[in-house]
């Protein structure tokens, strides 16, 4: 709560001047935009969790909590910083960076943005939280992004543009690691361990055509991203030389139905480990006009690593994982089904749903076990 | 299983009190001018004669227009642009089909005080004023003077659709003011020797204003009709899939001699 009330003065006082009537006002003269944004999630999860080894999770908690600023300086200069107050991985009074960087938009053809932000791998990852129509992202999309740091958000140089309407392409060179604070100058390690003084590059290429009857959009990514040398198991300390990855995707969409798919396959060097996941996620819209709107939801996702490093404790948010046999396994299979009330589009709406993982480990014989729950969102956004 | 029970009592509740949120009153929402005058007066006319029909307008912007339909918190989204590409993908994530009736055609007329000898002026004048590359009248043809610009506020379809027609998609001028609708500009630059802005066709008679012809083309129902005035435009109301019930009703009786009447009366153009 201090770092909440610190951070909150000190944005204010160095970027804005309240004037008489009231009004905010930059600091900058030569400001052309400026907005404020602020993303509120209070979320409650019950995850079963004895089979995996600990106590049923029964848990309120704030899941975001984002205060953001943009601004416009003449026509192509900007920049956006977000912050996130409640983040898990906030420790020592760090505010967790949600994103942040200084950006030149050339043209439609190129914008170049060079700070902390997503990396262009995984649509589901790269799609605002605050648009998921699944409470939590899928599996095989958190196997990549939590267990192995691969994507997500990285620091260093994003290009991004189209080529027509309907081609464009995204561009980073970047830490090859997650990156926090400028206190640490560790990079964030996954599994394998992440390599300070190594480059990640991604590039990624999409269609999408949302004016036709059948809207659709395909596309591919790919990424390499050193390992090995910080952090991490200590069994691939040094062994591990680089992930490299592929996803690819592809939704349609026609009247009230969406349909929504991607599939990553991941590289280990060095030991030889393969990853390789997908995820379907099927939605149905029913209108409530004036009264907003309903949202059903499906999703089936699955990922395996025949080393057992899929990690079930990363992919079940909040399940409680007391003791070590079920962290790290073989496969992972998800299934969710939801159901959202939009009472204003996403700026207020309501999810409910229930997730089923079904966990098994043939690596350490464990057989399988299962970590099923409720989560139930709430969401404010301004 | 205690989250069964949970789930059972939060789905009940969420069941309960979210039918009490339906009203059957239609619900219009967006731009200024489409909503100042034009469809209150049409939803007037439709009410004297479908006697217990209720209207609840809204007008706020193009991009609340479009951004309601897209949110389910509204029946007819009402804007003077096009959707944006933005707008399109929102729509399409949130299985909704944007689906266009074109109510009226309208033309954004350059407007200075009566008192600014000046009668014309280039589109690219114009731009170089409202971008705030050009800061003195004398630099385009008129007495010294600081320039006073005025625009609509950044949820305005207008604001939308000048930038981009007039501006060429650059940025307005950090010195420019914006305002809340087209009555408060057309106020503004009456009051002001040294102001401009624009507004829809429907507000060039108000009083202390001046109309400025366009690459030599004075905006009217026949330039914009006929294409010669390039800041012609279509005056839009979106609805989620073809119009039904109540919103196919109205459009189609905006759409009758009768509607299209006051289209005309309220300073637009009719379609039909």
């Amino acid at each position: 709560m201090k770092t909440l009330s610190y951070t909150l003065c000190a944005v204010l006082a160095a970027g804005f001047a309240f004037t008489g009537d009231a009004q905010v006002k930059p600091k900058s003269k030569k400001v052309t935009e400026l907005k404020f944004s602020g993303r509120i999630q209070g979320q409650w999860d019950g995850i079963e969790s004895e089979e995996v080894g600990g106590e049923n999770r029964n848990h309120f908690y704030f899941r975001r909590l984002f205060l953001g600023g943009h601004a416009k300086v003449g026509d192509n200069w900007g920049g956006d910083i977000v912050m996130d107050f409640a983040a898990s991985t906030n420790n020592d009074d760090t505010v967790f960076i949600d994103g942040a960087s200084v950006w030149y938009n050339h043209s439609d053809a190129l914008r170049i943005d060079v700070g902390q932000l997503k990396v262009p791998f995984g649509v589901e990852e790269t799609t605002s939280s605050s648009k998921l129509k699944a409470i939590e992202r899928s599996a095989v999309n958190r196997q990549f992004a939590e267990q192995l740091k691969f994507n997500a958000r990285h620091t260093g140089i994003f290009a991004k543009g189209k080529f027509s309407d309907f081609l464009s392409y995204d561009l980073a060179v970047v830490n090859s690691g997650q990156n926090h604070t400028s206190k640490d100058s560790d990079l964030k390690d996954g599994e394998y361990g992440s390599n300070r003084n190594e480059l990640g590059y991604y590039g990624r290429l999409t269609y999408a055509n949302y004016e036709s009857e059948l809207r659709h959009y395909f596309g591919a990514a790919t990424g390499v991203m050193k390992v090995g040398q910080d952090g991490g198991d200590a069994a691939y300390r040094n062994i591990a030389e680089d992930i490299t990855a592929y996803n690819i995707f592809a939704g349609f969409g026609s009247g009230p139905f969406n349909l929504d798919a991607e599939y990553m396959f991941g590289d280990v060097s060095g030991v030889d480990h393969e990853h390789d996941g997908y995820s379907v996620q099927a939605s149905y819209a029913i209108s409530n006009a004036p009264a907003g709107s309903w949202e059903l939801v499906y999703r089936y996702s699955s990922v395996e690593n025949s080393n057992g490093e899929v990690g079930a404790d990363e992919i079940v948010r909040r399940a409680n994982f007391d003791n070590n046999d079920w962290d790290n396994v073989a496969k992972l299979e998800q299934n969710y089904i939801g159901v959202n009330y939009l009472f204003n589009g996403h700026d207020a709406k309501f999810m409910l749903g229930y997730e089923m993982n079904k966990i098994t480990d043939n690596v350490a014989a464990n057989g399988s076990a299962n970590a099923d729950g409720f989560r139930a969102r709430i969401q404010f956004l301004f | 299983m205690k989250y069964t029970k949970v789930l059972s009592i939060a789905t009940a509740a969420l069941a309960i009190a979210l039918p009490g949120f339906a009203q059957d009153k239609l619900v219009i929402k967006g731009s200024d001018t489409l909503g100042a005058k034009m469809i209150p007066k049409i939803a007037e006319a439709y009410e004297n004669k479908n006697p217990g029909s209720k209207f609840e307008i809204a007008a706020e912007g193009s991009s609340t227009g479009i951004a309601a339909i897209i949110d389910g918190t509204a029946h007819i989204g009402m804007s003077s642009r096009e959707l944006k590409g933005k707008e399109k993908a929102a729509a399409g994530a949130n299985g909704v089909r944007l689906v266009k009736t074109v109510v009226a055609n309208d033309a954004v007329a350059v407007i200075v005080n009566e008192s600014n000898p000046l009668s014309k002026l280039s589109l690219k004048d114009v731009e170089r004023i409202f971008t705030g590359d050009v800061t003195n009248w004398s630099a385009v043809g008129g007495k010294s003077g600081g320039i006073s610009g005025y625009t609509r506020n950044t949820s305005s379809g207008t604001y939308a659709f000048f930038q981009k027609f007039a501006l060429a998609g650059r940025d307005y001028g950090s010195a420019t003011q914006k305002m809340a609708g087209n009555e408060q500009i057309a106020t503004e630059v009456a009051n002001n020797p040294n102001g401009i802005g624009y507004v829809g066709l429907a507000y060039v008679g108000a009083k202390g204003i001046k109309v400025i012809a366009v690459d030599g083309v004075l905006p009217s129902p026949k330039t914009a009709n006929d294409g010669s005035y390039t800041l012609a435009r279509g005056l839009n109301c979106f609805t989620n899939g073809a119009p039904t019930g109540a919103a196919k009703k109205f459009l189609d009786f905006a759409l009758t001699a009768p509607g299209q009447k006051i289209v005309a009366s309220t300073g637009f153009v009719p379609v039909k």
